[in-house]
């Protein structure tokens, strides 16, 4: 029985068989395609983390708030309390009264 | 501020490509990597600490892509993420691990600059600070001699403490020009600031002559131990510390956190003999956390007078007047000299006292009280607050003789001032000051003992012939001006760690 080679159907249409330089070139084209795709995904991902970064940054300018602002005498209670505990009543109230002023006076009221 | 992804993405590959040299094997590379966008960029450079695991170029690589200063635990942890990260995920790995620094940083829309084997000088607080006191006079002294004759970068830090940025002009002015620049009015518009800019220190010396505000010591502390630049600073001393019950609380806390930027530090130039002592003490301790002896090593400061009015005129008032030079609290014992001043009063003599310089209100407040009630009884004695230093240089002239008791001190700037302006002075007979003393134009006291500064004081107002000895003791005494020291200190202080030498 006659062996069959690959190739030796005369009905198929023949492919045209690459050189190894041309198969070489083809891959080198195609990886430099799924680099690109890499890179491009690598330069998304680095988008969207630096966008979210950014956003839940905004935190750092808490002290800007308004809410903090208005929160600002309650801290200075805090300082005046730890203040009696370690000088006591008097001579915190004298500081107290001579930064408010001090204070006033600064601010010409 | 709201950012669009566009500007935020073209501002991280900005500071990706200024950080890229400093990371890659092969510089060479770089154009293609640019070429590819910010991932691959980024992702190369992940690959280089890979291989290298270099803590310097992790720290550097937070710094690129944040645009913030990493604190040590962020350091240790983008590190960790990059070393155990299978390979193709170490992108997302550090991404993941510096996310926590990203998010806590100003902007993360800033440009960068590294300076790579510089001299970056961290100036922040005379450059947004009025203060000028001993540490701001010696920073300000220092830094007019070297700006402009040699190649340094004076810094300070972003609002939050972040990052390292440049000075703008007026900044530049209050550290290097304290004598002749002008303050502009508060109420003045102010420049709009543009995009952020920080600065990078990389393979540099990095010199600190300020103990640096509470909220930088961390960072401070994180560049001193993994990025590598060489960390040199200036030993004041370690009051807060060895001294604790004489400063409020809240400044030996201030200064502990300063303790972890000198552990991992290089080297400490000491005011004193003293000073350096105190940072030897430390030094040695570091051994039982197995990390290498900081070396210290003395630059005293000089005996002389500040930039301003040199020709300063006496007031030329027949009653001796006994100066007292230097902030107003508890360890520099001011009131042992209203004390032995209300003594010596009673006794007869006639005198004034006048003390120059500020305080914290919870001493000033009590101080005053006494003042106010020694002038009823009417005795001549003032306190003279926020005065320019011509005012300082023109009670020296009028002054008999100064006196400064202090408790404890790292060097003690108004001795040195009053023996500059040749006024005798009544001070404490050990540490810094006893170092000062020896070239003469001193007495010595125990200022724990009160009575040692009665006598000296009642010495000094009543016998001429010990005056003109001890003004001869000044006059003989070898100068050394701030030229010198400003010299000294970059020889001592600067060259070591990697700076040309002076020319």
């Amino acid at each position: 029985m006659p062996s069959i080679e690959p190739g030796d159907n005369p009905q198929a249409e023949t492919p045209k068989k690459l050189t190894v330089t041309e198969r070489l070139k083809q891959s080198e084209a195609e990886r430099a395609r799924l680099q690109r795709e890499v890179d491009s995904l690598s330069d998304a991902a680095l988008s969207k983390w630096l966008l979210i970064a950014h956003r839940e940054s905004s935190h750092v300018a808490m002290t800007q708030t308004v809410s903090w602002r208005i929160t600002k005498p309650l801290r200075q209670v805090r300082l005046v309390q730890r203040k009696v505990v370690e000088v006591g009543v008097v001579q915190t109230a004298q500081v107290v009264v001579s930064t408010l002023q001090k204070r006033r006076k600064s601010s010409g009221k | 501020m709201s950012l669009t992804v566009e500007e935020l993405s073209e501002s991280a590959f900005a500071r990706l490509v200024a950080v890229a040299p400093h990371i890659l094997g092969d510089p060479a590379r770089l154009p293609d990597l640019e070429a590819r966008g910010s991932g691959a960029l980024l992702s190369a450079l992940i690959e280089e600490i890979r291989h290298s695991r270099r803590n310097d170029q992790v720290w550097l690589l937070s710094v690129g892509l944040t645009g913030s200063f990493p604190l040590p635990d962020q350091v240790r942890s983008a590190r960790r993420a990059l070393l155990l990260a299978d390979g193709d995920l170490a992108f997302i790995d550090f991404l993941e691990a510096t996310f926590g620094l990203a998010t806590g940083t100003e902007s993360l829309d800033v440009t960068l600059e590294v300076v790579h084997r510089g001299v970056v000088i961290d100036v922040d607080f005379c450059a947004t600070h009025l203060a000028h006191t001993g540490i701001q006079r010696v920073v300000r002294q220092t830094m007019s001699r070297w700006h402009g004759q040699r190649d340094i970068t004076l810094v300070g830090w972003s609002p939050h403490g972040r990052s390292m940025r440049r000075l703008n002009a007026l900044e530049t002015s209050r550290v290097t020009e304290w004598n002749t620049y002008t303050e502009p009015d508060a109420h003045e518009p102010r420049e709009e600031p543009g995009r952020a800019h920080i600065v990078v220190p990389f393979e540099s010396t990095v010199v600190l002559p300020e103990v640096p505000q509470p909220n930088l010591c961390n960072v401070l502390a994180s560049l001193a131990e993994f990025s590598g630049n060489k960390v040199g600073l200036i030993g004041y001393d370690a009051i807060p510390v060895v001294s604790a019950e004489t400063v409020p609380p809240a400044e030996t806390e201030r200064f502990v956190n300063y303790l972890s930027i000198v552990k991992h530090s290089h080297l400490v130039a000491g005011i004193s003999a003293a000073a350096t002592d105190d940072f030897l003490g430390f030094s040695h301790a570091l051994r039982a956390q197995g990390l290498p002896a900081v070396p210290a090593v003395e630059v005293s400061l000089p005996i002389a007078l500040p930039d301003s009015a040199r020709e300063a005129e006496s007031a030329g008032a027949s009653t001796p007047l006994i100066l007292c030079v230097g902030s107003q609290e508890p360890r520099k014992n001011q009131d042992a000299v209203l004390f032995a001043s209300e003594l010596l009063w009673r006794e007869g003599l006639d005198f004034r006292v006048r003390f120059i310089g500020g305080g914290s209100p919870w001493f000033t407040q009590g101080f005053d009280q006494r003042i106010k009630a020694l002038t009823k009884k009417g005795y001549d004695v003032e306190v003279w607050r926020g005065v320019r230093d011509e005012a300082l240089l023109a009670s020296y002239a009028e002054a008999r003789f100064s006196i400064f008791p202090s408790l404890h001190e790292g060097y003690g700037l108004p001795v040195a001032e009053s023996l500059a302006m040749g006024v005798p002075v009544v001070t404490s007979g050990y540490g810094s000051t006893a170092e000062i003393a020896v070239g003469g134009g001193c007495v010595l006291i125990d200022p724990r003992d009160e009575m040692t500064i009665v006598d000296a004081m009642r010495s000094l107002l009543v016998d001429s012939v010990r005056i003109d000895q001890l003004r001869s003791e000044i006059a003989a005494r070898p100068s050394r001006s701030w030229d010198d020291y400003a010299d000294e200190l970059w020889d001592g202080l600067v060259v070591p760690l990697g700076a040309p030498a002076n020319v």
